[in-house]
């Protein structure tokens, strides 16, 4: 026999074998440092347009209480639409700095490590690098939008940013889609926000379940504990239909309990609530939505109604639906028009352009169900110069069929 | 009490997989406000958003937040 006949028949397996210890001591790696980076926070994620751009486990490296993001750039990475939400375990305290570095650039005049921030320049830079506000162990999470070009100061440094989180963190998280699969492709969909409550209060009651930590799905096994507890949070209903005033709201370290305050008042019973809706091609539910508010209408109910029509996405033109000629006669009906392709956002402002100072607008979307009262619910909890309305809807795990 | 929830299905009649809640649970973009504040806090941002789709309402809602206002939600159930 051949020995060196017999090596090199056997190269090709000699290398395959060589790749494979290569990838399992990789593995090994990302697996430590994963978990020095689980032991530090519980949750990173970072996403541009509701693509995921990093792997925690692997891109985020975690020194004292500093993290360093390397984000991996590629032509489509826009540096100033990414999303990166943290959440420090509750006993956390000191400074927690975010840098942005590209570890792609090295061949462009990187600095001596070889990195540099990615397509940012001098005046947006240090907008990133700025200390994020201590973190206090009464809130749970940040969420940085960072728009620095849009900005004179980033937004994230607000005071209300915390509060605001505190409060994303417990009534409905911020949603994440990784990917985001609607194929309507509404990165916010925000279709997560009981998924994220759940693990939240799962890592809560059970802190070693973490290992089981998947920024893309969700895979959890409950126990009644955990179940009972989600399931009891959840299903605080208002005794009253009054507004819940997210102002009052506390939360405790060890149960989460949601404390919430009821004020009645209606300071809005004359103002005029406009319903805005985006039409887009959706024939039937928009039949369904005139209809509804055809009915609402007769029963009493006080709206007007802006249609964003998108004249060429849309097939049917809007004037022909069933209900919209007698809707005209019920309600104030403002009709925007949008040419060309789908731009949900430009409809969107150029309603508020067309009502008035005084009008209570109120975003509904194509895909949402109500039922007659709504604008008086609007009226209810919206207070000009003091009070927004943003409800949350089927919050109710109780068919969920994942837990 | 009126009762608002979201349908489950999309125009097909489909369920969307990825979401057994439904897909548009709880968000920022269902948002009433007045008019007046929604301007003064500059409205959508067409300029950031207007080209794509997401984020739009999570900037609005963060906005009015940012400008002082307080939000009012509250959950409803099926």
């Amino acid at each position: 026999m051949c020995y060196p006949s017999l090596i090199g028949q056997s190269r090709p397996l000699l290398l395959l074998l060589l790749l494979l210890l290569l990838a399992v001591a990789a593995g090994t790696e990302a697996a430590l440092h994963l978990e020095a980076v689980r032991s530090q926070y519980s949750e990173i994620v970072v996403r541009s347009d509701g693509r995921l751009l990093c792997d925690f486990g692997t891109l985020l490296q975690v020194q004292g209480t500093e993290a360093t993001l390397s984000v991996h750039h590629d032509a489509d990475f826009d540096p100033l639409r990414w999303m990166v939400r943290i959440v420090p375990p509750s006993s956390s305290r000191g400074q927690l700095v975010i840098k942005l570095l590209n570890t792609d650039c090295q061949e462009e005049g990187g600095d001596e490590t070889g990195t540099q921030l990615a397509h940012i320049d001098t005046d947006t830079m240090p907008a990133l690098w700025r200390r994020l506000p201590p973190v206090k162990t009464t809130s749970r999470a940040w969420v940085v939008t960072v728009t620095p070009d849009r900005l004179t100061q980033p937004w994230w440094l607000c005071a209300d940013l915390v509060h605001i989180a505190e409060v994303l963190d417990q009534l409905e998280t911020v949603s994440y889609t990784t990917p985001f699969t609607s194929q309507y492709g509404y990165p916010s969909q925000p279709a997560r926000p009981a998924r994220h409550l759940v693990r939240r209060v799962h890592h809560a009651v059970s802190s070693s379940s973490r290992s089981q930590l998947d920024i893309h799905e969700i895979r959890v096994t409950w126990d009644s504990r955990v179940r009972a507890l989600v399931v009891a949070m959840l299903n605080q209903q208002p005794p009253t239909p009054v507004h819940i005033e997210i102002s009052n709201i506390n939360t405790t370290d060890s149960s989460d309990q949601i404390k919430l305050t009821y004020v009645d008042n209606d300071p809005n019973a004359d103002s005029n609530v406009v319903f805005i809706v985006a039409v887009g091609g959706r024939d039937d539910r928009l039949r369904h939505i005139l209809r509804l508010h055809r009915a609402n209408a007769l029963q009493g109910d006080r709206f007007g109604l802006c249609l964003i029509d998108y004249v060429d996405v849309n097939k049917t033109p809007l004037d022909s639906f069933d209900h919209f000629q007698q809707l005209m006669t019920l309600v104030k009906m403002h009709h925007v028009q949008i040419t060309g392709p789908f731009n949900k956002v430009d409809g969107l402002q150029q309603c508020l352009q067309v009502l008035a100072p005084d009008d209570i607008a109120f975003v509904l979307d194509i895909d949402l169900d109500f039922e007659q009262g709504l604008a008086d619910t609007v009226r209810h909890n919206v207070i000009k110069g003091r009070r927004f309305f943003a409800p949350i809807g089927n919050l109710s795990l109780s068919s969920a069929s994942y837990l | 009490m009126p009762l608002v929830h979201y349908d489950d299905h999309d125009g097909q009649g489909q369920l969307y997989t990825d979401s057994p809640m439904g897909w548009a649970t709880g968000g920022t973009g269902i948002v009433g406000v007045f008019v007046s504040d929604a301007r003064r806090v500059g409205g959508y941002n067409t300029d950031l958003f207007g080209n794509a789709h997401g984020w739009e309402d999570s900037d609005f809602f963060f906005r009015l937040r940012a400008s002082g206002l307080e939000v009012s939600r509250f959950r409803y159930f099926f």
